[in-house]
């Protein structure tokens, strides 16, 4: 990442602060309902777990680090890049979006940079707290565990970054439909869950068609020290979905036709 | 004027039934998560939180086709207005906004009806075999009727609360997330520590999600408590007036503090 873009991070981020804090109540009770909202689904879990019943395969503190590193990731993912779905479905609503195209950096850098959402850093908290929790119950991890978790964690927010661009860039052509975010989320729940609970060709399919497991499921699996051959092959697969989430936006953009004004 | 009012709405939404059909994909994908994570779960097990795992999947099932009819954003629109001044021009108008609102949704709902729950309903249908058919139909109409009031009303006196605040978006998170949480959408309340449940059964957030769905499928019970679904629906009926009280209570105080620049 070049200098100037790290100065351009810290304004955006400066800005997004300050933006919100002109309503600083409101702000504070959305930055901790964001930390809430996320521990909605260890709740599911925890109460699934106290009826008596379990993941096949998997302890409480398991299923719960999958939902721990899916929220750190998220929390990482949808401050810095899925702020540009709603800039994009504002601007291309309102035929905005040409501004953008005028300005001499990549439009893609400049809306993403729009985009940054101070408020979802709430997020990480809970992934924070949740992690921490979950990792108490579970064997001390190595120190080849941690770097291989470090590396995969990294692919998981580089996958999540994908489907930020997808989900934009489809916002060119689809104008003003705000649930997309929807569809996303509905894909999403996928990935907050333990591999064993889907059949093995839906398992094949989340590792190397959509990766959808190396969002947590494979990151958390190697802090656990547990292995799934299909690992390896997402690594390729989370690198061609960034890749082909990158073409569509270049292919969508050009498409661009200004629907509003 | 409701009618009026409806069917405006439903020609302005109609514009952009293609947005509504997304319902087609994200419904029966949320659905197919939890037939994965239900299936699992259940292994070896008849029964779970005094639901089968054919009656967690009807529940489900059922949940998510009823919010197709009684969804609402009535809240985000009504701090919309209040925050950017627009809601001036609506005091000028001879009907009462809450009652425009409220028109607003029927039309709103019915398009949903045609293009969200009737195509949703078929998917499950063919498509999860899930026969979403009501036990006692009468009861699940008016349950569902009831539910549909229930839910503008709490989004509504969400709004309301925007005359106070201006910018409400955490609050109406907040309260968003307690009101599903407590309605039963991502898991039956049966599932809740018995002393929640008792709380909950108190609160008017079940009559939104978990009542409907349970008269649906043709039997209530929470925190021990069996009742018959007339006597439920009755109850249901009763949240309805507590609830229209305590909304035109909020709406008589809110209105005083509105002062609307411009617009």
């Amino acid at each position: 990442m070049k200098y100037s873009t790290l100065i351009l991070l810290g304004r955006s981020l400066k800005v997004s602060f300050a933006e919100r804090a002109a309503y600083r109540g409101d702000f504070l009770l959305s930055f901790s309902v964001t930390f809430l909202l996320e521990l909605i689904t260890p709740l599911v879990t925890l109460l699934i777990y106290n009826s008596g019943t379990t993941f096949p395969g998997w302890t409480l503190q398991e299923a719960l680090m999958i939902q721990a590193v899916f929220l750190i990731a998220r929390s990482v993912a949808f401050p810095l890049f899925f702020g540009m779905v709603w800039i994009v479905f504002e601007q291309a609503k309102e035929g905005t979006f040409e501004i953008t195209l005028l300005k001499p950096r990549s439009p893609l850098l400049l809306t993403m940079l729009k985009g940054v959402d101070i408020e979802g850093v709430g997020r990480i908290l809970g992934g924070i707290l949740l992690f921490l929790f979950a990792l108490k119950g579970l064997p001390v991890p190595g120190i080849h565990a941690w770097l291989l978790f470090i590396v995969l964690l990294t692919l998981s927010v580089m996958v999540l970054f994908g489907f930020a661009l997808i989900l934009t860039a489809s916002l060119f052509i689809w104008i003003g439909n705000g649930r997309v975010i929807e569809l996303l989320e509905s894909i999403l729940v996928f990935s907050r869950y333990p591999g064993s609970i889907f059949s093995s060709p839906v398992q094949w399919i989340f590792a190397v068609v959509v990766p959808l497991s190396m969002i947590a499921l494979y990151p958390a699996e190697a802090l656990m020290g547990r292995t799934d051959p299909l690992m390896v092959y997402s690594i390729p697969t989370s690198f061609a979905f960034l890749g082909a989430g990158y073409l569509f936006w270049k292919c969508m953009i050009r498409r661009y036709a200004g629907g509003g004004g | 004027m409701l009618k009026a009012v409806a069917l405006v709405t439903y020609k302005e939404w109609a514009a952009y039934r293609s947005h509504m059909l997304l319902s087609l994909v994200v419904g029966p994908v949320f659905f197919l998560a939890q037939v994965f994570i239900w299936t699992a779960v259940y292994a070896g097990r008849d029964e779970l939180g005094g639901f089968t795992l054919n009656q967690m999947l009807l529940y489900f099932g059922a949940s998510s086709v009823i919010y197709y009819l009684i969804m609402d954003f009535a809240d985000w629109n009504l701090q919309m207005l209040i925050r950017t001044g627009k809601f001036l021009t609506y005091v000028l108008r001879p009907v009462p906004h809450p009652f425009f609102a409220f028109s607003q949704k029927v039309g709103h709902r019915i398009l949903g009806f045609l293009f969200e729950f009737i195509p949703v309903w078929l998917i499950f249908f063919f498509l999860f075999d899930v026969k979403l058919i009501p036990a006692k139909p009468f009861w699940a109409i008016v349950s569902v009727m009831f539910s549909f009031v229930i839910m503008f009303l709490l989004n509504y006196s969400m709004g309301i609360l925007a005359f106070w605040l201006t910018r409400t978006d955490g609050i109406r998170a907040l309260i968003r997330l307690f009101r599903d949480l407590m309605a039963g959408v991502f898991i039956p309340l049966s599932f809740f520590p018995d002393v929640v449940q008792k709380i909950l059964f108190f609160l008017p957030f079940q009559f939104v999600s978990y009542v409907p769905t349970r008269v649906f499928l043709g039997s209530y019970d929470l925190a021990g408590w069996n009742m018959s679904i007339p006597v439920i629906v009755g109850i249901q009926g009763l949240a309805v007036i507590g609830m229209l009280i305590f909304t035109a209570l909020l709406w008589r105080l809110g209105i005083k503090r509105f002062t609307g620049v411009g617009a």
